[in-house]
């Protein structure tokens, strides 16, 4: 196990990169100031994605994508049939935007001019909504969703033409990760007998999935956060009934008295942050030697993550459209209200700033 | 067997002339012509970012005045309010408490009940009907709504009622539809709101996967009993029953055990989509609502309630919605949804079946589109927030 985990450089899918740890590599001032808006066309409330030289793409759920210089100039907007949930991702040259709609269709735009290069439909049998954060593997050009069909698919990065699929479970709003190799993993909730399970898999590309390990239930909600990849191993945060439980592997389960909505997030010390439904927070280190209370007031429950950066500073906003900055050593301190709610996890550009997407159909930049 | 009930009930105050009076167009739509001009009344829209209770009474009262007349209609008045909280025994969803998710908060409950009072309304009436069969009081606490708190509020007046029987009325009345019924031509309901002056829809700010969303129209769907039109009261009245209306109201493939045939048989077996827009404009036009307030500081997208699980999720446009004419309403909070409240049937949002707000419309009962809407308070561009569609059934 590594003492210091690297964030990523260049934040180009949800969580920052493929392991989803929501961690960057780079450092966001420790008392950064609005600097100003980014205007979409609807309510953000995916997160944003960046190009290695700091291009912005922000998705919204008007259907609305657009591209914004590091200067927060719009280079394009493109509106497509359909609003937009699921975080977009952006392949390793930043060359091609993968987006996924509420209409069932996965569009790979070029990421200059936002024409389509590709686009294609995912087949659902009710509802074709694609709310899951969009997966891109750099080394198999593919780019991994999945929808209320219950099915995950993995698209080729170049066509579009389907690789492989496969059960994604009850609830498939659950993005993908990758470890190193770039094996998925991801949580699928199946129906048993007594109840019901859920279980992390791992699977190749066009292999078959294999049990990572599982978690029994008598009753299960809504899951949504993907598993972060540690060493290339995952955890996984599962909800069952009005608890929540956090598995380090398979023998060791921390148990939440609360449900969770937001994706875990991991400090450079590699302690998990837990934002919770009863509007606290929680860190925890992997070996549970250290179990932390962060402590919000007036916050009713939390839907983003938390986004940290190189220095461990952890950033998150919540529905009453406060943004908070807190670390280490420091409780949490309030650094912007917005007046409409942050429904997710903030990003961190390669040049260190802060985007923070909004319900108002803005994206706030911190610098 | 049919109980014996009251078909033409006694009326005794001013909201049964307002009945009266509409039902003078009570001819079967064959026959029935819409009124040439739609009515339009304002709405008001503003943002709330937290259930706190004296800030959304100051917004709340600042958005009455703007949509205007809410004074003197509930000055001296005997008030029955329809409150949003859904035949559900869930109380915990999502790690959250039901009125963050999917019932109207009773913060903003206790908002409205305190304007109304301080406007002079003589009693403030709270009506549902819950699945619970023991004392009102107890039934709303299991939503968070304490009587004490409403008490303390209002000077006393307010009473909490479960609607799923006749309650502490001694009989039912019958409400006719004015023109006649698309699929019911009368309704037989607990007497709280037929015996009232004002009738004012309290709601949810959601989605609905049968009829596009659920706003303060939807809400009177939870006007007739499960005595007689629940799950547990088709087959026979039945004073205990606590059941949903799904084999009446929804699926269509019963009829209520009403003391008279009141279903016209012009619903479509197991198509929600066709039947609950018909019904819910049917309710409507007997039940008229002159107050809607709706709830949407936080709430679910996608579909109505807890009980979709997994095709819902927990989301925050920190919205209160307001106005007199229920279409109008309706629309534009439809509106602010980010939908077009004049969408044609089988599109988004009514991906399922038929708009209501449309048909309402068409039937003279007010206007739904967006470029006729007379917006109040804050611009529709900047509380705009934009829902998930509901999905295909």
């Amino acid at each position: 196990m590594n003492d210091t985990i690297k964030g990523v450089s260049t934040w180009r899918m949800a969580g920052g990169g493929p392991q989803r740890q929501g961690l960057s590599a780079q450092t966001v001032s420790f008392t950064p100031q609005l600097e100003q808006r980014l205007e979409c066309s609807g309510s953000a409330t995916s997160e944003c994605v960046f190009s290695a030289e700091g291009i912005v793409f922000a998705a919204d759920r008007a259907g609305g994508v657009q591209a914004f210089q590091p200067n927060g100039d719009l280079i394009w907007r493109r509106m497509l049939a359909g609003g937009i949930d699921a975080a977009p991702a952006l392949d390793q040259n930043g060359e091609r935007l993968f987006v996924a709609t509420q209409l069932g269709r996965v569009h790979a735009l070029d990421a200059s001019n936002g024409k389509t290069i590709w686009e294609t439909y995912i087949p659902a049998r009710r509802d074709p909504r694609i709310l899951s954060d969009l997966l891109y593997l750099d080394k198999a050009d593919s780019v991994v969703a999945s929808s209320w069909s219950e099915t995950y698919f993995i698209l080729d990065g170049a066509s579009g033409d389907l690789k492989h699929s496969g059960s994604a479970g009850m609830y498939p709003r659950v993005p993908f990760s990758t470890d190193s190799d770039e094996t998925l993993f991801g949580i699928r909730t199946e129906w048993k007998k007594d109840g019901c399970s859920v279980i992390c898999f791992k699977s190749s590309l066009n292999g078959d999935d294999e049990l990572v390990f599982g978690h029994d239930m008598l009753a299960v909600t809504n899951q949504f956060s993907p598993p972060i990849i540690i060493d290339d191993q995952p955890i996984i945060l599962t909800n069952e009934d009005e608890r929540s439980s956090i598995c380090l592997e398979p023998q060791t389960m921390i148990s939440q008295n609360t449900c969770v909505n937001a994706p875990l997030s991991v400090s450079p010390d590699g302690k998990l942050i837990v934002m919770e439904m009863n509007g606290q927070g929680c860190e925890i280190k992997r070996d549970q030697s250290d179990i932390r209370s962060i402590r919000f007031t007036q916050v009713d429950y939390w839907l983003g993550g938390a986004a940290v950066d190189a220095e461990g500073t952890r950033f998150a906003g919540d529905p009453h459209g406060v943004l908070h900055r807190w670390s280490e050593e420091e409780e949490p301190k309030i650094l912007h209200e917005s007046g409409r709610a942050f429904e997710t996890r903030p990003s961190i550009s390669p040049d260190g700033r802060l985007f923070a997407p909004c319900a108002d159909g803005f994206v706030y930049v911190f610098a | 067997m049919k109980r014996s009930v009251p078909t033409t009930p006694v009326f005794t105050l001013p909201r049964r002339r307002f009945l009266q009076t509409t039902a003078l167009a009570a001819l079967a739509p064959r026959g029935w012509t819409a009124p040439a001009k739609v009515p339009r009344t304002p709405t008001a829209l503003a943002t709330c970012n937290r259930y706190e209770y004296s800030t959304i009474r100051t917004k709340l009262a600042a958005m009455f005045d703007q949509i205007g007349g809410v004074r003197q209609l509930v000055k001296n008045k005997f008030v029955t309010i329809k409150v949003n909280l859904v035949n559900s025994p869930v109380h915990i969803w999502s790690g959250l408490p039901i009125p963050m998710t999917t019932v109207t908060h009773p913060d903003v409950a206790k908002a409205v009940a305190s304007l109304l009072h301080e406007y002079g309304a003589r009693q403030i009436v709270f009506c549902d009907q819950l699945p619970f069969d023991g004392d009102a009081r107890d039934d709303f606490k299991r939503y968070d709504y304490h009587i004490e708190d409403f008490q303390r509020l209002t000077d006393g007046k307010t009473v909490f009622e479960n609607t799923r029987n006749k309650g502490r009325h001694g009989a039912y009345d019958l409400a006719k539809v004015p023109y006649g019924g698309l699929v019911a031509s009368a309704w037989e309901v607990n007497q709280s709101y037929t015996r009232t002056d004002v009738l004012v829809s309290l709601t949810k700010l959601k989605s609905h996967i049968s009829g596009g969303v659920t706003l303060g129209m939807k809400n009177l769907f939870g006007v007739p009993p499960s005595s007689m039109y629940g799950e547990d009261g088709v087959d026979e009245p039945n004073e205990n029953a606590t059941g949903y209306r799904g084999k009446t109201m929804h699926q269509s493939t019963h009829k209520p055990s009403t003391s008279v045939d009141t279903f016209l048989g012009t619903t479509v077996e197991d198509d929600h989509g066709y039947n609950v827009p018909r019904f819910i404009v049917d309710l409507n036009a007997a039940f008229p609502v002159q107050l809607t307030v709706i709830d949407g500081i936080s709430t679910i997208s996608t579909a109505e309630g807890a009980w979709m699980n997994n095709m819902v999720e927990v989301c925050r446009p920190n919205l209160l919605v307001a106005g007199l004419n229920p279409v109008c309403t309706d629309a534009a909070a439809a509106s602010a949804m980010g939908f077009d409240p004049d969408a044609p049937d089988e599109t988004p949002p009514f991906s399922n079946g038929t708009n209501c707000l449309r048909l309402a419309r068409e039937l003279g009962m007010g206007e739904n589109r967006l470029e006729n809407l007379d917006i109040v308070g804050e611009p529709l561009e900047k509380v705009r927030y934009t829902f998930q569609p509901t999905y295909q059934r």
